[in-house]
């Protein structure tokens, strides 16, 4: 039997005591009927668990492909002159200063740097000539930063200390028709709008995946470009990598502060790569639209295991309502009753979410078979990795709570308004 | 009376002048059939300022050698057209480079003349309807004739309009103006200090200015000309590009 | 009868059933749409590429696709001619000089892929000639259909001059007028950059190529048999050709492809089983009501058999309900949609990198309403299971006891 004061005049008195109170009461009413309360509380677990899930992955996968990606190609932040994402050329190349390398030393979220110089040029050998691009690397920076000496196909990569020496795209390799050893000739305009001419060796063959860069890619060691292109301790970009992807924002603004009277602009990969960070956004959407139905179709389950509870219990809330309970009070313990579930529920399947997280970012799937064309084509594996970022578990927390409360608030009315006389008669 | 009319109807038919003729006058003041010359480029942008200088030969509008003197990084380079193909010979990896068209609407050595200035065949006559606008401009106190030149249909060059300005006094160029379809000028050319070069009397100064990128300009100082000299054909090959 | 026992027993109690009416109607609804946008984007990708430039099949000599050099054109190009016009399996073909080139503005000069067409052939070959936004598309010698974003960047207009200029087939440099009578745009901008078009005489005479062709490019009636047409012509025309398929040219979209069908099972298992948890809730509840009635039955000789088919039944019902009105929900979005498409410029970058367009019209494959009508009926099959169970373990005095 439930046990109760009442005095009225202790109503007006302590209001914790009587919260104490219907929480128990909430609490007890739950194990009560644990039969009607445990599908809910599965339907909950599970909705839980997926949205988890099913967020760590998406996050944990668009962060590997933000380091794959935009790590090797264009930086997590990248340092450019003003105007030169627009119109990018030589003229718009900076100077590579110490002052520069000591402000990006200084920051303690930078964990690589490395400084490129890009220009076109002509390659030719033995009468072909085509146009290509200079990647003036320093390799020994790349090495931390790029996978570059991975796709090498003959040959080799740049060594650090390599001179005269260059490595170039497998569709321009081939274009040429020549063979590893060889000597071609580079032309080019220089910073000072000199024509110049030099001859390298071609040291290797790269396959980076697009076939625009195949085509027209030229690594060279970044002094050779400089001294080839007139542009003595001069970069056109300089890529930064950090310790982390949520520091982008920090970093950005603090080195746009630093460097503003240099006349550069500091990038985030989101504006080098724009069609990149769309396709994240764009699969970001569709995955959390698709979430929002899943909570609403459990909050439906919540919807009619609570009217079935309280219709159930007419009867007993009908004489708590005729001894003395007001009915805002019964509505605040069935809420009560609906968060304990709510909580249980959302507590089991964040664990159970957190765990198969956990393995996740241990051991990532890599995604084998015909996908391994991908890689060939595009340069990284895909694979499904996920993430344990606390948001994810404390959004998917509070929707579920959200809306479980909503969907609760109907039978909750309907109890407000229950006569007591009403419910005693009801069957 | 009738006499006396039709004598000045003759006298100013002899003395009317087509704008044809007048370019035409104009263009041969400052060409030949051959002419060999010694030239001085600067070229001036925000970021540089660069000297070139040069020796060239050119026969007509066919054949042409343009060998770089100085800096002496670029020295010994050469360019030589050849009808419709140019080339390229860079004497420090002693290559020979065919130009495809990517390169050829490239600025020729960072000035504003592109590869295609260099060797087109300009026949203005040829290749332009042209109408005399004004007789009394002046341009560098000296009173020039004002001609609009409109490029025929089937004529490749993207200029929609051409302003010339041809001083009266010696058929000399003044002014080129270059326009685009809507009627804005992209660049615009000057020509300064009149000397007597071989009994040769023209402009010894020509400034192009890029109207586009304000500031910048490509100085061409004729330093010596010759025209219509004997030039040895064989030094338009390209084995004696490399020999040389 | 035992049918209408169960659609009885269902509304005894209206409002619980159709609350879980409600969540399978979300359900099926949810799933319509996702799937029906991710086939309509997909579909998008592959046909805008068919349609605005590769079409089912291209035949060049071999190696021509890698450098795309005015050197490799097809010197036997009436033999070419020949055969295709013996099979009934094409459509349509075209034949093209393709090649790079410079275009030249009083502004500015940029490197283009130089497209030589037959106009009234090609006309109504790829989707370009619907895609203009300004001008219209050529018809004679001497015009040129260049793309926005070039225009943009070359400041051209229509009427305005420009210049091709190329490298022919003896290596001179050649250059030609053009007016631009038409500008175009099609849904990726890396295309409209780069491909402008001129008609194939022109080309032709450019490239001082004669009468010949660098490409035909083919349309099937059925986009299906791509590859075993391949196949065929292969061997009709031998070694020194390359022919090759969309798929082959276009491998992205390939495994675009191949990932939707592996995963988006997993869409409809999720949703299902989120149902399911609603059905076999609310199953439970009705049978815990009626637990007095079932012990009646039993005791009156129903067999058990009878009593588990009627739960399965019920729940059966309340499944296949649910996707019917969920369908027809389903389809009175779908139909205007799949004429307007939804709207996604927010994301056009991104688009116009895949090639699919702003705006996603969603389609229904025969495919994707099977997995619609089966899902949902097919969750409350399995979930009847347990309750069914259940009710078969009242034994009749024990349910007699609850009176």
């Amino acid at each position: 039997m439930i046990e109760f004061s009442h005095s009225k005049s202790l109503r007006k008195g302590n209001r914790t005591i009587y919260m104490k109170l219907f929480l128990k009461l909430a609490w007890r009413n739950v194990w009560r009927n644990k039969r009607r309360w445990i599908i809910t509380f599965l339907a909950i677990a599970f909705a839980v668990f997926l949205t988890v899930l099913m967020r760590g992955i998406q996050l944990g996968t668009y962060d590997y492909y933000i380091k794959a990606i935009s790590g090797s190609y264009a930086g997590l932040i990248q340092i450019q002159k003003e105007g030169y994402l627009e119109n990018p050329s030589l003229r718009k190349s900076f100077i590579y200063s110490d002052k520069l390398k000591e402000i990006l030393t200084s920051n303690s979220d930078i964990i690589a740097y490395a400084p490129r110089l890009y220009a076109e040029v002509l390659i030719s050998s033995g009468g072909k000539s085509y146009g290509g691009v200079i990647y003036g690397v320093d390799p020994s920076s790349e090495l931390k930063f790029s996978e570059f000496h991975r796709r090498i196909k003959e040959g080799r990569f740049l060594n650090p200390d390599s001179m005269g020496e260059i490595v170039i795209g497998d569709k321009l390799f081939k274009n040429l028709q020549i063979s590893i050893g060889d000597k071609i000739i580079l032309l080019g305009q220089g910073f000072d709008g000199a024509l110049w001419d030099m001859k390298f060796k071609v040291v290797g063959r790269i396959k980076l995946g697009y076939t625009e860069l195949d085509n027209t890619v030229i690594f060279m060691n970044l002094k050779d470009a400089q001294e080839f292109l007139s542009c003595e301790n001069r970069v056109t970009n300089i890529l930064i990598l950090l310790s982390s992807i949520d520091k982008i924002p920090s970093v950005k603004a603090s080195l746009s502060q630093e460097l503003k009277d240099y006349g550069l602009a500091v990038l985030s990969w989101e504006e080098t790569m724009p069609e990149f960070k769309q396709s994240i956004d764009f699969d970001n959407a569709t995955g959390i639209l698709f979430l929002f139905f899943l909570i609403v179709i459990v909050a439906f389950g919540i919807f009619n295991t609570v009217s079935m509870s309280v219709l159930e219990r007419s009867n007993e809330f009908g004489i708590c309502l005729a001894i003395g309970f007001k009915n805002k009070d019964l509505v605040l313990i069935v809420l009560f009753e609906v968060i304990f579930i709510a909580l249980i529920g959302i507590l089991f399947g964040n664990f159970l979410g957190f765990l198969f997280n956990y393995y996740l970012v241990k051991n990532p799937i890599n995604l084998g078979g015909k996908y391994i064309a991908v890689y060939e084509e595009f340069g990284f594996e895909p694979k499904f990795t996920s993430s344990l970022k606390p948001r994810i578990f404390i959004n998917t927390t509070l929707s579920m709570l959200f809306i479980s409360i909503v969907f609760s608030l109907f039978p909750l009315y309907k109890l407000y308004k229950l006569e007591p006389l009403k419910g005693i008669r009801f069957t | 009376m009738q006499v006396l009319i039709s004598v000045l109807i003759l006298i100013n038919c002899l003395y009317a002048q087509t704008p044809y003729e007048i370019i035409r006058r104009s263009e041969e003041k400052i060409k030949g059939k051959t002419s060999y010359g010694v030239i001085e480029m600067v070229v001036s942008t925000q970021e540089f300022t660069r000297t070139i200088r040069m020796e060239g030969w050119w026969v007509g509008n066919e054949k042409a050698l343009i060998e770089i003197k100085y800096p002496k990084k670029e020295a010994g380079n050469k360019t030589l057209k050849i009808k419709n193909e140019l080339w390229m010979y860079l004497r420090n990896t002693e290559s020979l480079i065919k130009i495809p068209p990517s390169m050829m609407l490239q600025s020729w050595n960072g000035s504003d003349f592109t590869y295609d200035d260099l060797v087109r065949e300009t026949n203005l006559e040829r290749d332009y309807d042209m109408r005399i606008l004004s007789s009394s401009d002046t341009i560098n106190a000296a009173l020039t004739w004002k001609i609009e030149l409109i490029p025929k249909p089937e004529t490749p060059v993207a200029w929609a309009k051409i302003i010339y300005w041809v001083r009266k006094e010696d058929y000399l160029p003044a002014r080129i103006d270059y326009y685009d379809e809507r009627g804005n000028l992209v660049r615009y050319m000057e020509f300064y200090d009149i000397k007597v070069l071989h009994e040769r009397k023209l402009p010894t100064r020509w400034v192009m200015y890029n109207n586009i990128e304000k500031g910048r300009k490509t100085e061409v100082r004729l330093i010596d000309i010759k025209f219509d000299i004997k030039i040895n054909d064989r030094i338009f090959s390209l084995k004696e590009l490399e020999k040389r | 009868m035992l049918l209408k026992l169960a659609w009885r027993n269902i509304w005894r109690n209206k409002r619980r059933t159709l609350v879980v009416l409600t969540s399978v109607v979300v359900g099926v609804v949810a799933l319509l749409l996702v799937d029906t946008l991710s086939v309509g984007m997909l579909k998008q990708m592959v046909d805008n590429q068919i349609n605005y430039h590769i079409s089912h099949i291209q035949i060049h000599r071999k190696g021509f696709s890698e450098d795309k050099a005015i050197e490799k054109h097809i010197k036997d190009y009436l033999k070419v001619d020949s055969v295709l016009s013996s099979y009934s399996q094409i459509k349509i073909y075209s034949k093209r000089v393709i090649s790079y080139g410079l275009i030249n503005s009083a502004y500015s000069s940029s490197g283009v892929l130089i497209v030589g067409v037959e106009p009234w052939v090609e006309k109504d070959f790829t989707m370009i000639s619907k895609s203009i936004v300004q001008g219209r598309y050529i018809s004679s010698d001497g015009e040129i259909l260049i793309g926005l974003k070039l225009a943009e960047k070359l400041n051209l207009k229509i009427g305005d001059r420009a210049v091709l200029m190329v490298s022919d087939l003896n290596g001179n440099l050649i250059s030609n007028v053009f007016r631009v009578v038409g500008i175009y745009q099609s849904p990726s901008v890396n295309f409209d950059k780069v491909y402008i078009y001129i008609t194939l005489k022109d080309a032709q005479n450019l490239f001082n190529l004669g009468d010949s062709v660098s490409e035909f490019a083919i349309l099937l009636y059925k986009a299906e048999l791509v590859n075993s047409f391949k196949e065929e012509l292969s061997k009709a025309l031998g070694d020194e050709y390359e022919i090759l398929t969309y798929f082959e040219i276009g491998p992205f979209i390939r495994i675009m492809i191949d990932m939707y069908m592996e995963f988006i099972w997993i869409y409809y298992l999720i949703i299902g089983v989120a149902v399911m948890f609603g059905v076999i809730n609310i199953m439970l509840m009705s049978i815990f009501e009626r637990v007095k009635e079932f012990g009646v039955l039993k005791a009156l000789g129903m067999k058990d058999s009878k009593i588990f088919s009627l739960i399965v039944l019920e729940s059966l019902l309340i499944g296949s309900l649910g996707t019917l009105i969920g369908l027809l929900f389903g389809f009175i979005l779908y139909v205007p949609l799949s004429r307007s498409g939804i709207n996604l410029g927010v994301f056009s970058e991104s688009l116009a990198l895949f090639g699919s367009g702003r705006i996603i019209y969603p389609v229904l494959t025969p495919f994707t309403l099977f997995l619609l009508l089966f899902t949902m009926p097919f969750i409350s099959f399995i979930a009847s299971i347990y309750p069914g169970i259940k009710s078969l373990r009242l034994k009749p005095i024990d349910a007699l006891k609850y009176i």
